[in-house]
């Protein structure tokens, strides 16, 4: 099949059909092109340039001829010469089938308002009959629609005719992308996707090869991200107490320098914030003591350098001053002086008796009275 | 002589009247107290001497008929101060005795140094306390006063006549 360079194309299917087009997406105008036929027909370009005889001589005004031959076998081309030939003759025929069919729904249709009694009879029949006139109509026609569809969509490059004659852009520019969107279901989408499947697929090696990390990680802001992260949720979520149970703690301590450690630390602060009073408190002091072995504690103590620091003359004063020596001394001596004068009392008072009653006895005076007021 | 608010001793057996024994020791202890006095008046007298003409010193010549006055006046004005002050002197103090007006409470100044005067010139009137069954002298028996026994304190009678 030759064709001009500015001509219209000419395209013969497998069935017979000659497509005529243009590079220009243009229509051919009639003057620009004869279609003509061996039985001697004449098709204008109006006619969408689509013909249906074996033999279909196309020329155009500049000089431009395509001859359409018979290629295909011949029992192709009987077939669709009979059925082009059907319907084309039973087109009046079909014609008359629709006219007389919708004329007698017309006239039941009237009978059925003139008449009560046509139109209880007929009453849910009417649907039945039309139905069964549409079913008849389908059944006769849907062989040849379908056969007729088929053999268009055969003929015609779908593809090619709408990335010709159909402007994509001004079409994708009218599409309303987000509503197109919000009617995907793209859980549904994605839960029939085998993902496991596809992340086999995927070669993450050379993936992971082709990512610069070093950039990757000087442009994140750590400090954000820290921040971001709740730090306390996590550790609620950890189970430590497992984790640590994983642990060889003793492997851990054996391998630490607890020396070099001490050495570092700063117990001062540690132990400022330590209760002390309730640390002695829980002690058993008597236990420890107990547990004591004083005889080499005494035997390195210096004695005299401790006696040496010991103010003994100042203690020795504070605990005079404090016992009140004077007083105790006074004390004593008025206790002998008050005994002793209470002996001499004592003995005074008896020789007063004595005398008293020498002299009663001298007097005949009785001793009780003597030395009483009367 | 009685003040309104002072109360007289009470003559309970506590306050029996003393017998002549230790009379005589209380009077013997104030004869040796008036002698110290006496002795440090003539201490004084010659540190004075001393302090005034030091190149002329010489102990005093007292005689003894001064030292006889001396010692009266330094006795009768100790007991009656001992006496009207607290009831006791000190001999009496250190014997537990007390002297008692009539109305049984402390003699008031002119009682004590009529009562002084009296024992300084006249001490051999203690001696009738032996043969007087109430334990008196005769300076009681004049004055109506008693010395009992009172070991108490020296200040625990309060009324004075």
């Amino acid at each position: 099949m030759g064709t001009h360079a500015d001509a219209p194309r000419l395209q013969k299917s497998s069935l017979g059909v000659v497509t005529v087009s243009s590079s220009d997406r243009g229509t051919v105008s009639g003057d620009s092109l004869t279609v003509s036929s061996t039985d001697g027909g004449t098709v204008s370009s109006s006619d969408a340039g689509t013909m249906t005889p074996d033999n279909v001589t196309v020329s155009s005004s500049d000089g431009a001829t395509v001859s359409a031959q018979s290629e295909s076998d011949l029992l192709g081309k009987t077939i669709h010469l009979a059925l082009g030939t059907a319907w084309w003759a039973t087109g009046p025929i079909r014609f008359g089938g629709r006219l007389a069919a919708r004329t007698a729904e017309a006239v039941v249709a009237d009978a059925r308002k003139r008449s009560p009694w046509l139109h209880r009879q007929t009453q849910g029949g009417g649907a039945d009959a039309r139905g069964a006139t549409e079913q008849l109509i389908q059944s006769l026609l849907r062989p040849v629609i379908t056969r007729v569809v088929d053999a268009a969509l055969a003929e015609l490059d779908l593809t090619e005719l709408i990335l010709e004659n159909v402007d994509l852009d001004a079409v994708a520019a009218k599409l309303d992308v987000e509503a197109v969107i919000k009617r995907v279901d793209l859980d549904g989408v994605v839960a029939t996707v085998d993902l496991n499947a596809a992340v086999e697929r995927v070669d993450l090696d050379r993936i992971v090869n082709r990512i610069d990390i070093d950039g990757v990680v000087a442009g994140v802001d750590i400090g954000a991200v820290i921040d971001r992260v709740d730090v306390d949720a996590i550790v609620r979520r950890v189970d430590l107490d497992g984790a640590v149970a994983l642990v060889d703690l003793d492997a851990v301590v054996k391998r630490l320098d607890l020396n070099e450690i001490a050495d570092g630390l700063d117990l001062d602060p540690l132990v400022a914030k330590v209760n002390l009073d309730a640390v002695v408190d829980r002690l058993d002091i008597a236990a420890v003591v107990a547990r004591v072995d004083p005889d080499p504690v005494v035997a390195k103590v210096n004695f005299d350098a401790a006696m040496a620091q010991i103010d003994l003359i100042g203690i020795a004063q504070k605990i005079v001053d404090g016992i009140d020596l004077p007083g105790i001394i006074r004390d004593s001596t008025g206790s002998l002086a008050s005994e002793a004068v209470h002996g001499v009392r004592v003995q005074g008072q008896q020789a007063d008796d004595a005398v008293g009653q020498l002299v009663g006895r001298v007097f005949r005076r009785r001793a009780a009275v003597d030395g009483l007021h009367p | 002589m009685v003040q309104a608010n002072q109360q007289p001793i009470g003559r309970g057996s506590e306050h029996r009247p003393a017998g002549i024994v230790t009379r005589v020791a209380a009077m013997g202890v104030d004869m040796a107290v008036v002698i110290v006095l006496g002795s440090l008046v003539y201490v004084t007298v010659a540190g004075a001497r001393l302090v005034w003409s030091p190149a002329s010193f010489t102990w005093p010549d007292v005689s003894f008929f001064v030292t006889l006055v001396v010692e009266f006046t330094i006795a009768v004005l100790y007991l009656t101060a001992s006496w009207a002050m607290t009831g006791r002197s000190y001999g009496a103090s250190l014997l537990g005795l007390r002297v008692l007006s009539h109305r049984g409470s402390i003699p008031g100044w002119p009682l004590a140094f009529i009562r002084a005067v009296f024992c300084v010139f006249f001490p051999v009137g203690l001696a009738w306390v032996i043969l007087s069954p109430e334990r008196r002298s005769v300076q009681d028996v004049v004055l109506r006063t008693v010395v009992v026994y009172d070991w108490r304190g020296a200040d625990s009678p309060t009324a004075k006549d």
